[in-house]
């Protein structure tokens, strides 16, 4: 549910100064200080930037301006934009719509409105694809879709209509969840929000880029990745044929070794990465430190050393290990779950402070849509009981309660 | 609204004086806005926006196309603060003898600040301490969803919808009591 705004809150659209400040004076004299540079200032950043425009790996983004002459690279699409369709659409009312029940290819988020497959929101419910589902609405390259059991407003939304089966026989090809494993991208590729997209609805990925796979269908890989600037809850699906295998000399992306120093454009050491997060390293340059970069716009260089790849295994040091080598720490420090620590810190049914084993709280994953139907109607509506355990993961002080 | 809010950002080889020109016209208020709001000093957010677009004038490859571009100027922005504020520069523009103390009297420099403010809300809002501010700002100002904050500032989104809760909770107080908020330190 989202928050009322306090009734103040349109005077914060309000300019906050009673006078202009960032004025054409501004402008024009960032201005100068470009030329100035340009004419060959030892500044290291706009040597840098030379370096890399006589590369020609440099690239740069700005706004798009009707007069602009130069060819564009590519098309990388904003998340403020609408959706891109290769065909356009208005809502079809659903009496006009197949009544046919589908099945879907496979699991696959969601939303409430199209739009949200392309931005920061996460989505409404995952589709079951042993489900029936109806379609109740059409928009450009998405259904709405509901299940025609116990259908309700909780489980109505939209999802591409690539996911539709449309061949229900026993031959028909499915998405296959996969036991995740990294790959990193071999040549550059725009992600697609689904197979065969026409038209790439991702932002393009580089050489070097870390992928967790997740799911394939025929040449197709689902992927997860790591994002800096802005999370991505789509799905993202590339062709194999982009990636090669995990390879830690390739990987562009990793974390910082723990207690290793960070330093500027002068050399000095200017501290953490904030809350440890993943980074991501520029090996183009000769020398024994990488620029690197991490969430937040956080930028820096680091020793080559420092750099420990894969962003999606590896333990950054952030907790501390027990006596049998198990991590253990708060959840809400990890960045992800896969950075979760074995030993999960929660309160038990009785308030006993303890950890929990990460792999108890996960639970078995389903290796198969089979088996993920099975789960799930054995699944307790009451939920189920797991160990509480001291900080040793062996002594047992309680119990932790997970809902069903 | 300009034209440019509606295309799809586009990755050129070059950045020519117009496109830069024409980025700073669209961006450069806001991004000094923001830098005001972290550093609450108006020669340092002159200083900080310079250096953000200049920063972007020779970025390489930086901008992914993973948010908007604005999103992407804002984090290069808080970063730039973070390190204007460790830089020797800071260091050398900071004036002698001048000392943040906490007193019953507005400080000179509070007073300059109070009167540059456009109204008084801003005015309990730049004395929130920054933590609150920052979040406050980009989800009223920016309208930056807690899930886009919590990607811009690297924080749980957990942490963002607590900080943002107390930051509201704050002001609706100060709002209604028509105070100006205990002063804090940034």
């Amino acid at each position: 549910m989202t928050e009322q705004q306090p009734d103040w809150y349109s005077l914060m659209r309000d300019a906050p100064l009673k006078t202009k400040t960032f004025t054409m004076r501004n402008i024009e004299r960032i201005e100068q200080r470009v030329a100035e540079t340009r004419r060959g200032s030892k500044n290291g950043m706009i040597i840098i930037a030379a370096i890399a425009a006589a590369s020609a790996l440099a690239v740069i983004i700005t706004v798009f301006a009707l007069s602009i002459s130069s060819a564009p690279i590519q098309v990388v699409k904003s998340t403020a934009q609408p959706p891109i369709a290769s065909q356009t659409e208005t809502q079809q009312p659903a009496d006009t719509l197949n009544e046919h029940p589908y099945k879907l290819k496979g699991q696959v988020g969601a939303v409430e409105k199209p739009d949200f497959i392309y931005g920061a929101m996460p989505p409404k419910f995952m589709a079951d694809p042993n489900q029936d589902y109806k379609i109740t609405a059409a928009d450009g390259e998405f259904v709405q879709i509901v299940p025609v059991v116990a259908p309700d407003q909780a489980h109505t939304g939209w999802v591409p209509r690539w996911y539709l089966l449309l061949d229900s026989s026993e031959g028909a090809v499915r998405i296959k969840d996969v036991p995740t494993y990294e790959m990193i991208v071999n040549t550059r590729v725009f992600f697609r929000l689904y197979p065969d997209q026409p038209k790439p609805s991702g932002f393009e990925l580089e050489p070097g880029k870390v992928v967790q796979v997740t799911g394939q269908f025929e040449q197709w890989v689902r992927v997860n990745i790591i994002t800096y600037d802005s999370p991505n809850n789509g799905d993202k699906w590339v062709p194999k044929s982009a990636l090669t295998d995990w390879d830690p000399s390739k990987a562009r992306e990793g974390f910082l070794r723990p207690g290793a120093k960070i330093y500027d454009e002068q050399g000095n050491a200017i501290g953490d990465v904030p809350g440890n997060n993943p980074i991501q390293i520029n090996p183009v340059y000769s020398g024994n430190r990488y620029p690197m970069s991490s969430a937040g716009g956080f930028s820096g260089y680091i020793n080559n050393k420092d750099f420990v790849p894969n962003p999606f295994r590896y333990d950054n040091g952030k907790f501390p290990k027990n006596a049998n080598g198990q991590t253990y720490g708060s959840a809400s420090d990890a960045s992800t779950p896969e950075t979760e620590p074995d030993l999960i810190r929660a309160y038990g049914v009785d308030g006993t402070v303890g950890y929990v084993l990460k792999k108890d709280l996960d639970g078995e994953m389903p290796k198969t849509p089979e088996e993920a139907l099975a789960m799930q109607k054995n699944r307790h509506p009451g939920g189920r009981d797991i160990p509480l355990y001291d900080v040793d993961g062996q002594t047992v002080i309680g119990v932790f309660h997970i809902d069903g | 609204m300009r034209a440019l809010e509606s295309e799809y950002w586009k990755v050129i080889e070059r950045f020519d004086a117009e496109a830069f020109r024409e980025l700073m016209l669209t961006y450069g208020q806001e991004i000094w806005n923001y830098a005001f709001f972290l550093t609450k000093n108006p020669d340092y957010a002159d200083d900080i926006t310079q250096e953000v677009f200049l920063k972007v004038y020779g970025q390489i490859g930086s901008f992914r196309g993973e948010s908007s571009i604005r999103t992407w100027l804002l984090a290069i922005t808080r970063n730039m603060t973070f390190n204007y504020r460790r830089s020797t520069f800071l260091r050398r523009v900071v004036l002698v003898g001048a000392v943040s103390r906490r007193d019953s009297h507005p400080s000179a420099e509070q007073e300059a600040l109070t009167n540059t403010l456009s109204n008084e809300l801003w005015e309990i809002i730049m004395n929130l301490p920054v933590k609150f501010r920052e979040v406050l700002v980009l989800n009223a100002r920016y309208e930056l969803s807690q899930r886009e904050i919590a990607g811009l500032l690297g924080l749980s989104e957990g942490t963002v919808k607590s900080r943002l809760s107390r930051a509201r909770q704050k002001v609706s107080v100060a709002w209604k009591e028509g105070t100006v908020y205990d002063r804090a330190t940034t």
